[in-house]
């Protein structure tokens, strides 16, 4: 590896046969697809056979760095892990911040590549160039937080701990994998790892990340950009308010989704914004190079109890508030706390909760399922004890595991045109009804409904670029093939998306790019970086027997006019602006990349083996 | 009296700025400076900031001087810095 800020090597482990080793990083790899999601995609294109299930042993579970962990670059030490998806059947990376993916590049490596699976629970414990693996038995059934205290008081403070909790143990399709407060959240990630009975990878790294710019140089231009995010008024938003605010301003123009999409509003929209958790906050915590620092920990009584978990965020604020039409503040910060100890995605658990009160409600889940819960929208009271039960995949939990695709195919009668996903994800916070952009995202997203892969919420509520109008298709696949572009390689750096938020050009992470690695990146190549990748998962999802069909809304938003959208209450038909993103993708009407785009960006071979 | 003015997406996309100052008329409020950069860019800019009975109701938050504002009617006082941050970061 020539470039600086890689190590040149990721570390390989079997679990099947407990044998490590390491492969190599190319120069092209990194040129090509910089690291965590584009490497992903790569590596696993490459080594998976096409339709590799996710609990198949040919599965493998990569955690990747990018170029910029354990270096200055603002936000930029955060962790990716990818497979193929429990939920979705797709390729599926997450991302999560803390202070774990600088200390795998100390210790050594840009990522590991875990492959097989282990007969009985193992913990994988990395030492610099040291790995071993150790019975992981009697942690086994240890929420997220014990683990991590249990491992932090067996290996020491300065070990980095990554884990499970009981949902990935007991493969809930949605498990996540947790670091610190922080988890990767969406696609089953935890799953995997469940199903390879890896606990948890415990890292400590004693060495050093080599970069390409000089010292005084690189330095201060790092202090620069880390001042530009800091003293950036959002900055303070993140701190001290969080991402909750955002919830009184959609309910205010009717698109803040409540009772599982059919309503835009939601009687207590104040309460739950972001000043009454400000009053709750503890301390704040940042993530490694991070000078946002939008982590904070908050503490509250619930029913008897003192509750300290890390502060809630708008999605979860909104899966299981709002969306539940549940009201009870301290009872949806619960349940945060719960799914995070758990290891659980709170969007997929909450929708999925969602989808299950309406199902509940058209009589397709009966009294006799319940076993004491209470299905009634708005029932606070039965958060905990379902997620709980979800976990643990006990009675109607064990449905709700499975997500909404799988739960509404079992229960039927017409139970599909409710069940909020697309391709197997459950929809995040945003009402594509009001904001087509964000529908077009969802539909066309390689993981499904993720709105990270193109944040359009903000340039189409504002509408004052370009003349967006937030319920009108012009301009919007132009917007979003941009913006999947565009986040496509901050997801390979493996920087925060909040960075979209601070208006961080292309040109600034071109410019930390060629610091750090030497390359010659401008906004054309980093553009070009970003299409690559979209149409390396575009192609894995056809090998995976994904196809155009696909990209579909759900019944809902096709044919049901938005509630509380006032006059422009319609329903959401993307098919025209599909059209036309995959025309401007370069894909034929059937959305598979052309020949001549695949040779366009050097994935001719990827084509062919299509 | 000059005022500093910070802006966050999509407002820096729109200026082209990250921040400036502005001449505004002593004792002009966080509406009046809203007024005069719609005068010094586009008037587009004012349907982001009024609601349909026109009235002053900005869909960004406004702080003053660090502090969240509510008071857009309030005289500024000269040298104070206004930051128009929106309310849609993150997700």
């Amino acid at each position: 590896m020539n470039y600086k800020g890689y190590i040149g090597k990721i570390l390989t482990v079997d679990l099947s046969t407990g044998k490590t080793g390491s492969l190599p990083l190319s120069d092209a790899q990194a040129e090509r697809f910089i690291g965590g999601r584009g490497l992903a995609v790569e590596m696993l294109y490459e080594r998976l056979p096409a339709g590799t299930g996710p609990f198949d042993e040919a599965n493998d579970l990569l955690i990747l760095t990018g170029p910029a962990a354990g270096t200055p670059f603002p936000t930029g030490s955060r962790i990716a892990a990818a497979t193929v998806s429990p939920l979705t059947g797709t390729l599926t990376t997450g991302y999560m911040g803390g202070h774990f993916a600088p200390e795998l590049k100390f210790a050594g490596w840009d990522g590991i590549l875990i492959s097989g699976r282990a007969e009985k629970p193992v913990t994988l414990i990395i030492k610099d160039s040291a790995v071993r693996l150790v019975d992981a038995s009697p942690l086994w059934g240890l929420d997220t937080q014990e683990t991590q205290a249990a491992l932090e008081k067996q290996l020491g403070h300065d070990v980095k701990t990554m884990c499970i909790g009981p949902a990935g143990e007991n493969l809930v399709r949605y498990a996540a994998i947790a670091h610190e407060q922080h988890l990767v959240g969406r696609g089953g990630t935890g799953a995997v790892m469940g199903h390879k009975n890896l606990k948890a990878i415990c890292v400590r790294g004693t060495g050093a990340v080599e970069v390409a710019a000089g010292p005084d140089l690189f330095l201060s231009r790092m202090r620069e950009m880390q001042l530009t995010v800091q003293q950036d008024p959002i900055a303070l938003r993140f701190r001290q308010i969080g991402t909750a605010s955002g919830i009184p301003k959609k309910n205010k123009i009717g698109a803040l989704p409540a009772r599982n999409f059919q309503r835009g509003c939601f009687d207590y929209a104040e309460a739950y914004g972001g000043d009454p958790i400000k009053a709750l906050i503890q301390r704040y915590e940042s993530c490694a190079q991070c000078p946002i620092s939008c982590g904070s920990a908050i503490q509250f009584e619930y029913n008897g109890e003192t509750v300290v978990s890390e502060r809630i965020e708008h999605e979860s604020h909104w899966s299981l508030g709002p969306l539940c039409d549940i009201g009870d503040l301290k009872a949806t910060l619960k349940a945060n706390d719960t799914c995070d100890r758990l290891g659980m995605d709170t969007v997929s658990a909450g929708v999925s909760i969602a989808f299950a009160m309406e199902a509940y409600q058209n009589g397709l889940i009966g009294d006799g399922d319940l076993d004491g819960l209470d299905l009634n929208w708005g029932s606070a009271e039965t958060l905990d004890s379902l997620l709980g039960r979800i976990a643990r995949r006990e009675g109607l939990g064990d449905l709700l595991a499975e997500g909404v695709r799988i739960a509404a195919n079992r229960l039927g009668g017409g139970s599909d045109h409710y069940a909020m996903h697309v391709k197997g994800l459950e929809f995040p916070a945003f009402e594509p009804r009001a904001f087509t952009g964000m529908g077009l995202n969802f539909a066309t997203a390689s993981r499904g409904a993720d709105h990270n892969r193109a944040f359009t919420i903000a340039a189409e509520y504002y509408g004052i670029l370009g003349n967006l109008d937030r319920f009108e298709h012009d301009g919007k696949p132009e917007m979003v093939k941009d913006l999947q572009d565009f986040s496509a390689v901050i997801d390979s750096i493996v920087a925060c998306m909040f960075t979209i938020d601070f208006s961080t050009d292309v040109e600034l992470f071109a410019e930390a790019i060629n610091r750090i690695t030497g390359m010659s990146v401008d906004k054309a190549e980093y553009y070009r970086i970003g299409e690559r990748i979209n149409n390396m998962e575009r192609l894995f999802n056809l090998r995976w027997g994904f196809t155009y069909k696909d990209d579909v809304l759900p019944g809902r938003i096709r044919e049901e006019p938005a509630a509380s959208a006032g006059e422009q209450a319609v329903a959401l038909d993307v098919s025209a602006m599909l059209d036309r993103y995959y025309q401007l993708r370069g894909w034929d009407e059937r959305g598979v990349p052309t020949p001549e785009r695949l040779a366009a960006l050097g994935l001719e071979a990827m084509g062919e083996a299509l | 009296m000059q005022i500093v003015l910070r802006y966050t997406a999509p407002l820096v996309d729109f200026t082209g700025k990250r921040s400036e100052t502005v001449d505004v008329p002593e004792g002009a409020s966080v509406e009046d400076v809203v007024r005069r950069l719609a005068e010094l860019y586009d008037s587009r800019l004012l349907k982001v900031f009024y609601n349909e009975a026109h009235e002053f109701e900005p869909m960004f938050m406004v702080t003053r001087n660090g502090q969240v504002t509510e008071a857009y009617h309030e005289p500024l006082a000269g040298g104070d810095e206004v930051a128009l941050v929106a309310g849609f970061a993150g997700g």
